[in-house]
């Protein structure tokens, strides 16, 4: 992984960050070693699922970052300051980013479990529908540029969007049992998880929340950056006006 | 509070009524998706009863969305959005006089498309369970509806946007809504379908509420 | 293991996983030059106007 660029002067003043990054690729390394060479294989399901330990804490960082959202747009209308702005967007960002790949290693092991790529599985669609909540998010945020009014409308939609996913379970959830269940084994309802199992998806939900919040701090310090930018453009009109 | 809400609700009626445009072109649409619907599914093939109300509820949406779309469009365009909230009047209430509006409306092109529909889809036993399935259903969709109609009205792609922010908060009043009518036109036995109108009573009162408390943060400035 | 479709199914996973990872990283740090080339280069307008 690249380290990101960070001007020279400023290196010092993230160094907390260049830890949690170092920290996020061995905690990765060790998620990579557990699930191909720790984690017995499954019994029933064969290699595939091996899927489950990067299946599993995408789809847990895909709900951590819109409850940031959540969180941070509430701030934003409380204390109005760009910081809590700047959080939700970033987090937003990412989330899209892992519910995408929440959704594409659920298909790709879904084949090998239900024999399809996609089944309307309570859990699934809920991530769907997530999915095009957030990405609507972003959209209007890229429609209306950045002023305060964007960051108060992204705000509603942020916490809008997040007090549905409860809702939006429950009634994906009675809308597929009404139907008959397929015979599968559900995701994540496996009786007993062997113990050794579970200490690699406990490695890696570790391994990918360090992930996230590395992530996070990179995706908000372009908004900085941004933010830094559009004070020099203000600061040049004012020489120019003079 | 509730007297200055009705005030909005009372103009917007009263110009609505005197003018018509939104309210026609509404009934029309949703008229028009039934019989789309007609074509795109052959109904010889499959079992009606099943399909119809599927198809009932992609009309009212699109209908929705059609007038929700025009919510905040007349003061926009005029102006007025900064009259009305230069009067002295809690923002809330004019948050609460436009979802009264959006209800009335909805219901009114309902009440108009569902005869048609039970004509042109030969439905012969719907019961009064349609009622609160109507009602339930639409005030969940006009509840977050006229929030985001609000913001989608201030952005460049106004008539994208309300869909594309609406739509898919709205997938649990649909199922709700779809499977409620279901009840009404008797493919869905009583105890199964009680489940589906508590959710909606669940999500039509969390969405009127939180709405209601945020509606304040869309016209600052 | 090659004709087991459980192998390619966890290669595409695992494959797709670290190409959106990498793939998410690069595009950050490519925005991240870009815009530092623009504070650059507006910082060093501000100082001409400012002379």
């Amino acid at each position: 992984m690249a380290q990101l660029v960070v001007p020279r002067e400023r290196a010092r003043r993230f160094a907390p960050w260049s830890v949690v990054g170092w920290l996020t690729i061995l905690l990765m390394g060790l998620t990579m070693f557990g699930a191909f060479i720790y984690a017995p294989t499954d019994r029933f399901q064969g290699i595939a699922q091996r899927i489950f330990y990067i299946h599993v804490p995408s789809a847990w960082l895909a709900y951590l970052a819109v409850f940031v959202v959540f969180i941070a747009s509430i701030l934003y209308l409380v204390r109005r300051s760009g910081f809590w702005d700047r959080v939700a967007l970033s987090s937003a960002e990412l989330g899209v980013v892992f519910t995408t790949l929440a959704l594409v290693t659920g298909s790709l092991w879904g084949r090998q479990v239900w024999g399809a790529w996609w089944v309307w599985d309570a859990r699934l669609t809920t991530t769907l529908v997530l999915w095009l909540i957030y990405v609507g998010y972003l959209m209007l945020r890229s429609t209306m540029g950045d002023s305060p009014r964007t960051a108060r409308f992204a705000a509603i939609v942020g916490i809008i969007g997040f007090i549905d996913v409860p809702i939006i379970h429950q009634s994906v959830n009675w809308w597929r049992t009404q139907h008959p269940t397929p015979i599968v084994v559900t995701p994540g309802e496996n009786p007993a998880l062997p113990p050794s199992m579970l200490l690699v998806l406990i490695v890696a939900v570790i391994a990918f929340s360090a992930l996230y919040f590395w992530l996070l701090n990179a995706r908000y310090r372009l908004e900085t950056q941004r933010e830094r930018i559009a004070e020099l453009r203000r600061e040049l009109q004012g020489a120019a006006d003079v | 509070m509730i007297a200055k809400a009705a005030l909005i609700l009372e103009k917007d009626l009263r110009t609505e009524l005197r003018a018509k445009d939104i309210l026609t072109a509404m009934a029309y649409f949703s008229l028009l998706v039934l019989i789309i619907f007609n074509f795109a599914i052959d109904l010889r093939e499959v079992s009606v009863d099943a399909v119809a109300p599927g198809i009932l509820w992609v009309s009212f949406a699109f209908a929705g969305v059609l007038g929700l779309n025009r919510t905040f469009v007349r003061e926009q365009e005029r102006n007025a959005i900064e009259g009305l909230m230069l009067c002295p009047v809690d923002r809330s209430a004019i948050y609460l006089g436009k979802f009264i509006g959006n209800v009335l409306f909805m219901l009114i092109v309902e009440a108009l498309t569902v005869p048609l529909f039970i004509l042109l889809f030969n439905l012969s036993a719907v019961g009064f369970g349609l009622v609160p399935a109507l009602m339930l259903g639409t005030i969940g969709f006009a509840s977050i509806g006229t929030l985001f109609a609000a913001l989608a009205v201030n952005t460049r792609t106004r008539e994208v946007m309300l869909p594309v922010l609406l739509f898919p908060v709205l997938v649990p009043i649909v199922i709700a809504a779809v499977k409620a009518t279901g009840f009404a036109i008797g493919t869905i036995s009583p105890d199964l379908a009680i489940p589906w109108l508590n959710l909606m009573i669940v999500f039509d009162l969390v969405f009127v509420v939180v709405s209601y408390l945020i509606f304040g943060y869309v016209l600052e400035e | 293991m090659f004709d087991n479709p459980g192998f390619w199914l966890l290669f595409a996973a695992y494959t797709i996983l670290w190409l959106v990872i990498g793939g998410y990283v690069f595009t950050l740090n490519r925005r991240q030059r870009d815009l530092e080339r623009e504070v650059e280069s507006l910082s060093q307008q501000l100082r001409r106007s400012t002379e």
